[in-house]
C-alpha cells in the first residue's frame, strides 16, 4: 500500500516539477515603478467596479418584477424595484423587449478610451421576455459610453446598439435563463461594494449605504491581524492594514436566507493586488459573506460582513497531498 | 522487481528535476501572501516552548510533515539539505529550516531531533500539542488528514528514517497521514512570499532566498 501511494506521490510531483521548471521570468520589482502598477491597477479595478455596478443596475431594472419563471424559492422578492433615475435609461427602453422576465450577459468587453476619462464596454445579453403569454428569447448587443468624472462617478452618456454576433435560433434553444432581480442586485451590490473598499462610493444612489455602514459588523481575519467592528471602522483598519490595492470580484453566489423573509448572504471570493504600507508587493485571495436584507425600494440593509483571508491560488501542485 | 524498476525510474526523474534547474537563473517578483501564516507558539527540537515571532530576522523555509512519512517528508528534507547546503555559511546564518509536524502525538522533540539530524543539524523541529501543530497547520493553510485510525500502524511496517525508543516489551505504532506538500518561504518580517515544493528548481529556491536576504528592512 505504502509503495503503490509513494509511486503515486512521486509520478504526479514529477511531472508537475517539469511543468514549473519552464516557469515564467518576471523583472525584478523597483519601487517606484511598483507604486506606478498599483495605481494604475487601483484604477482598472475602481472604474470597473463602478462601471460595472451601473450596468447591473440598468440591467436589473429591465426586469419585470412578478414574473413567475424565477424558480419557486425566489419568489419573495417579487417587490423589489430597482430605481432608475437615469433620463437615457428612460429613453433607450424603448429598444428592449416589453416585459422582460430574464436576462443573461453573454460577453462583456471593456476598453479605455484615450486619457479622456471614458470608457466603452461592449455587451452581448440575452434577454427572454413574455409576447402574447408565450416566452420568447432575444439577443441584443449595445455599446456603453462611460464618463468618469473628477470625483471618479462613472456615468453612462451613450448607449448604441451593434449587430448581434451569434446566428443562432434563439426560441429552439433550450436553455433557460434564471438570471433574475436578485441576481442583478447582487452584483449591484458586489461591485459597488468593492469600489467602495477602494474609496470610491458609488452605492450612495443605489444601494443606500449610509443605511447600515455604521451599524453592520464587519469581522476581518488575515493570519493573525483580526477585528471585529462596525464596517466603517473595520474597512479603515483593515485598509490600512493591508496599504495600496485594487480589488477584483473573481466569484459570486448568494443563497436566501432560510426563515427570513428577503434575507439573503452573499459569497464572495476576491482578488486583491497592490502593495504592503511599506511598499512590498502584496496579494491577497479573499473571501467574503455578506448576509443583507432587501428592501421593497431596492435598497438594502448589509447586516453583517465577514472576511477571511485564504490562501491564493498560485501553482497548480499546491493543493496536492501526499 | 518491477515494483523497484518503477521506483528507481521515478526516483532518477524526480533527481533530473532538480539536477535541470542549474542554469536558471531569474529573479522573481515575490508578493506578500496576505492572510497566509502568522505567528504561533510550538515545542521545539531541544523540548523549549518557542514563538514563531523569534525567528523574525531570518529567512524561513518552513515544511509540514511526520517523521514515520514513507512518502514525501524525507524527499522534501532532502532537497531543503541540498538547497541549505549551496547557501554560504554568511547566509546559513541568517536561514532557518522548520519542520512541523501533524503527528505531534507520536513525535517528541528528542524523536524529532534525531530524525532531522539525518538530515542537518541546524534544521529544527516544532512539535506541542495537537492545538498547536493543527493551529500551525491551519495558519499556513497546509492540509493533513489521517488516513489509519490514530496509533494503529506498527511502525516496522513502515519505511522510516530513525526508530524511536520505546519501552521493551511494547510495540511502536504510528499514524499515517496525508499532508500538505509545500514548502513556505517566509520573509524577515515572518510574511510568507513563495509556495514551493520539491519541484521547485533548486537554485530558483535558492534566488528566491537570496533575494529576501538581500531586501531592505522596512522600518
Amino acid at each position: 500500500m505504502l509503495s503503490h501511494k509513494f509511486v503515486r506521490c512521486m509520478l504526479t510531483l514529477v511531472v508537475l516539477s517539469s511543468v514549473v521548471i519552464t516557469g515564467e521570468a518576471f523583472a525584478s520589482p523597483d519601487s517606484y515603478s511598483e507604486l506606478s502598477k498599483t495605481d494604475d491597477r487601483i484604477e482598472y479595478a475602481v472604474s470597473l467596479n463602478s462601471m460595472a455596478s451601473k450596468l447591473m443596475n440598468w440591467y436589473g431594472s429591465l426586469i419585470i418584477t412578478n414574473h413567475s419563471q424565477a424558480g419557486k424559492e425566489r419568489t419573495n422578492i417579487v417587490k423589489i424595484k430597482f430605481p432608475t433615475r437615469f433620463q437615457l435609461w428612460k429613453e433607450h427602453r424603448a429598444t428592449y423587449p416589453e416585459k422582460i422576465t430574464g436576462i443573461q450577459i453573454r460577453s462583456a468587453d471593456l476598453n479605455k478610451q484615450g486619457s479622456s476619462g471614458q470608457y466603452e464596454f461592449e455587451i452581448e445579453v440575452l434577454m427572454t421576455h413574455m409576447q402574447s403569454d408565450k416566452s420568447e428569447k432575444k439577443l441584443i448587443k449595445e455599446l456603453f459610453l462611460f464618463q468618469i468624472s473628477d470625483s471618479r462617478q462613472p456615468e453612462i452618456i451613450q448607449v448604441s446598439n451593434l449587430s448581434p454576433t451569434a446566428n443562432e435560433n434563439l426560441n429552439h434553444s433550450s436553455q433557460t435563463i434564471l438570471n433574475d432581480l436578485l441576481y442583478y442586485k447582487s452584483r449591484e451590490f458586489a461591485y459597488g461594494w468593492l469600489a467602495y473598499m477602494d474609496g470610491v462610493n458609488v452605492m450612495s444612489s443605489q444601494i443606500n449605504i449610509e443605511n447600515w455602514i455604521d451599524n453592520a459588523n464587519y469581522s476581518v481575519k488575515i493570519a493573525d491581524f483580526e477585528l471585529n467592528e462596525q464596517v466603517a471602522s473595520s474597512l479603515q483598519k483593515r485598509n490600512q492594514h493591508l496599504g495600496k490595492g485594487g480589488h477584483l470580484l473573481r466569484s459570486i453566489a448568494s443563497k436566501m436566507i432560510e426563515g427570513l423573509n428577503n434575507h439573503y448572504e452573499l459569497d464572495i471570493i476576491i482578488d486583491w493586488k497592490g502593495t504592503d504600507p511599506s511598499g512590498t508587493p502584496a496579494i491577497s485571495k479573499i473571501s467574503q459573506v455578506i448576509q443583507f436584507k432587501l428592501q421593497e425600494d431596492g435598497s438594502l440593509i448589509v447586516l453583517s460582513i465577514k472576511e477571511k483571508h485564504l490562501l491564493p491560488d498560485l501553482e497548480p501542485w499546491q493543493k496536492i497531498l501526499c | 522487481m518491477a515494483k523497484d524498476t518503477m521506483l528507481k525510474i521515478i526516483f532518477k526523474l524526480s533527481l533530473l528535476s532538480l539536477l535541470f534547474s542549474g542554469d536558471i537563473t531569474f529573479a522573481e517578483e515575490l508578493p506578500i501572501l496576505n492572510g497566509v501564516g502568522g505567528n504561533f507558539t510550538a515545542i521545539n527540537t531541544d523540548g523549549e516552548e518557542i514563538e514563531f515571532d523569534s525567528f523574525k530576522n531570518k529567512i524561513v523555509l518552513l515544511a509540514f510533515g511526520y517523521t514515520n512519512c514513507a512518502d514525501i517528508c524525507p524527499i522534501t528534507l532532502g532537497y531543503l539539505k541540498m538547497v541549505y547546503n549551496k547557501l554560504t555559511p554568511e547566509e546559513q546564518q541568517h536561514v532557518q529550516v522548520l519542520f512541523s509536524t501533524v503527528n505531534p502525538e507520536y513525535d517528541t522533540p528528542e524523536h524529532l531531533k534525531e530524525f532531522l539530524a539525518y538530515f542537518n543539524k541546524d534544521f529544527i523541529g516544532l512539535t506541542g500539542t495537537r492545538e498547536q501543530a493543527d493551529k500551525i497547520a491551519s495558519l499556513f493553510y497546509a492540509e493533513h488528514q489521517a488516513m489509519t485510525t490514530l496509533e494503529s500502524i506498527e511502525t516496522k511496517h513502515v519505511r522510516r528514517i530513525n526508530q524511536k525508543e520505546v519501552e521493551s516489551g511494547k510495540t511502536d505504532k504510528t499514524t499515517l497521514f496525508n499532508h500538505s506538500v509545500m514548502i513556505y518561504l517566509i520573509d524577515k518580517q515572518g510574511k510568507t512570499r513563495s509556495l514551493d515544493y520539491t519541484g521547485t528548481p533548486g537554485d530558483k529556491l535558492i534566488i528566491k532566498i537570496q533575494q529576501l536576504l538581500n531586501e531592505q528592512q522596512s522600518s
